[in-house]
């Protein structure tokens, strides 16, 4: 008996040291988080005290933003495509939804390299699970600041409120959700359209290992969007698309960017007479 | 409200038969206290359940009431459960069939059914399942709103999970064990996120068992991203009237 309690301790501790030695996985985030929700939210608006909203100002009516998520920095193949691409579509903005890297230094590093000057094109961020693996907030923080925020983009005719949440950790956490309630009730309703962008998707359309935030949170989150009017929900997290309508609210998953995927992709919005259509664009038939 | 209704005379039609029959009944009745990230503070919830035996068969009904909650609605939950032990040569299991329905706010409801196997080894208490959800609009929200009420969002083939261990045999007359699992009474989080508990009972006699439970509940644990969700305390009794 003895001897089997060792040898499954011993197993575990192979397993754990296995785990923790990956380069991409950090499982020790498993049972403790180097910097929880409130305390990430709490520097977030640290940072926003410092650095006011954007405000995009598009000369025409309709305008485009890109989307993507979980590019997972290393390989910047598809980081690449996707800015060329946002240049190209004369982009007003892009939002990148989180796991943009490992959360190593090295890799945020690599992605900073690939990110055109802010006055080019406005890039907004957001970080996912994956960006805080290995102390990586600080990482995120230091290179791009807050993760709770919002932007606008102002037309000739309306202005739209986009608003960029922290579900790296599984959960918006008591302040941010607070934060994101008093947005909604106040500010939301001086715009015309009100899209939400986060790392984490909400549901659970396919078995995968990844996480989605408790039901509880869920049921929370589904109640401020339809008394809010938000009319879309943009997500990444799961790396395979999906679409969800629900009330007034259409709820996003973007499939991964990242290099190596088997369908690799970024997700386009255009807001046309104020309407929002919106495609996702696979690499892999796009032509790049 | 309708659903309410049935549920009413459900549990009355059960009561009815406690009268006049002689299967074994039994009323579990527990209050929650405690926080979760989304509760505005502290949350107070009860709930009774009435369960009714006869032969290998089970049936049960409970409601849960939100007596303080960062929602309106004080009835948020109403479980509807029937079940059949069974035997395959040695092996022993409960089979359950259930019906769930969450009305967590005045806009949406969100509803589950599904079927479990429960086991009982020594020490042990196992169950594992699936369910099916739906997240529906109510019908106050649909016109208030402007709301298609066709849109439903479905999760099909979620896995279900209690695993516990107890420091004493079952028959034991009292016990601790520790409990990891996606499902509560009211509520069926996604197989990954597992919730822990501390659980205990005492029998204070023949009828009547205490018993308290302590949960812990966090988010992104399978994201290796951990973070603190929720912790509550949970007390009550189990009546056997017998």
């Amino acid at each position: 008996m003895g001897y089997r309690i060792k040898k499954n301790i011993a197993l575990l501790l192979v397993t754990s040291f296995a785990f923790t030695s990956c380069e991409e996985l950090d499982i020790s985030g498993m049972v403790r988080s180097y910097d929880p929700v409130n305390a990430r939210f709490e520097q977030s608006m640290e940072w926003n005290a410092a650095h006011p909203y954007r405000e995009i100002i598009v000369t025409d009516d309709d305008y485009t933003i890109l989307s993507m998520g979980d590019s997972h920095v290393g390989g910047t193949i598809n980081l690449d495509i996707f800015y060329k691409d946002a240049k190209a579509k004369k982009s007003a903005a892009v939002v990148l939804v989180g796991d943009l890297t490992t959360g190593q230094a090295e890799d945020y590093d690599v992605f900073h390299q690939h990110i055109p000057n802010q006055d080019s094109l406005p890039s907004f961020f957001i970080a996912g699970n994956h960006d805080l693996y290995f102390n990586g907030w600080h990482q995120f923080y230091s290179r791009f600041g807050s993760s709770t925020y919002f932007f606008t983009v102002e037309t000739n005719t309306a202005k739209d409120l986009f608003i960029c949440l922290d579900t790296g950790g599984g959960t918006l956490g008591t302040r941010q959700l607070s934060w994101l309630s008093e947005i909604l009730q106040k500010i939301r309703p001086e715009y015309r359209r009100c899209t939400v962008f986060t790392h984490n998707n909400f549901f659970r359309n396919r078995r995968t290992s990844s996480t989605n935030p408790q039901i509880e949170e869920l049921r929370v989150l589904i109640e401020l969007f339809t008394k809010n009017h938000v009319e879309m929900v943009i997500t990444g997290h799961d790396h395979v698309h999906d679409v969800q309508l629900f009330g007034n609210t259409t709820y996003i998953t973007m499939d991964a960017l990242e290099d190596g995927q088997k369908n690799p992709g970024y997700f386009q919005i255009n807001v046309i007479d104020g309407y929002i259509d919106y495609r996702f664009i696979n690499l892999k038939y796009s032509g790049n | 409200m309708r659903l309410f209704i049935y549920s009413s005379i459900f549990i009355f039609l059960i009561l009815i038969q406690v009268t006049y029959a002689s299967a074994q009944f039994k009323v579990t009745g527990y209050i929650d206290a405690g926080h979760t990230n989304v509760s505005n503070g502290l949350f107070i919830k009860t709930s009774g359940l009435g369960s009714y035996q006869f032969g290998k068969n089970m049936v049960a009904a409970g409601m849960q009431l939100d007596l303080k909650n960062y929602n309106s609605n004080v009835f948020s939950g109403l479980n509807l459960i029937a079940a059949r032990e069974a035997r395959i040569k040695n092996f022993h299991f409960e089979f359950q069939a259930f019906y769930l329905l969450t009305l967590f706010s005045d806009i949406s409801r969100e509803t589950n059914w599904g079927m479990m196997l429960n086991l009982q080894p020594e020490h042990f208490k196992l169950v594992v399942g699936t369910s099916f959800r739906t997240f529906a609009y109510r019908k106050r929200a649909i016109n208030e709103y402007n709301l298609n009420a066709d849109d439903k969002i479905h999760e099909n083939w979620n896995i279900i999970y209690s695993i516990s261990y107890y420091l004493k045999r079952h028959e034991n007359e009292w016990n601790i064990g520790v409990s990891v699992t996606n499902i509560d009474h009211y509520i069926i989080n996604q197989e990954t996120n597992p919730n822990f508990n501390l659980n205990g009972y005492y029998q204070m006699n023949a009828p009547l068992r205490l018993f308290a439970e302590v949960w812990y509940k966090s988010s992104g644990a399978f994201n290796l991203s951990v973070n603190y969700f929720g912790v509550f305390l949970r007390t009550g009794i189990v009546w056997d009237i017998g």
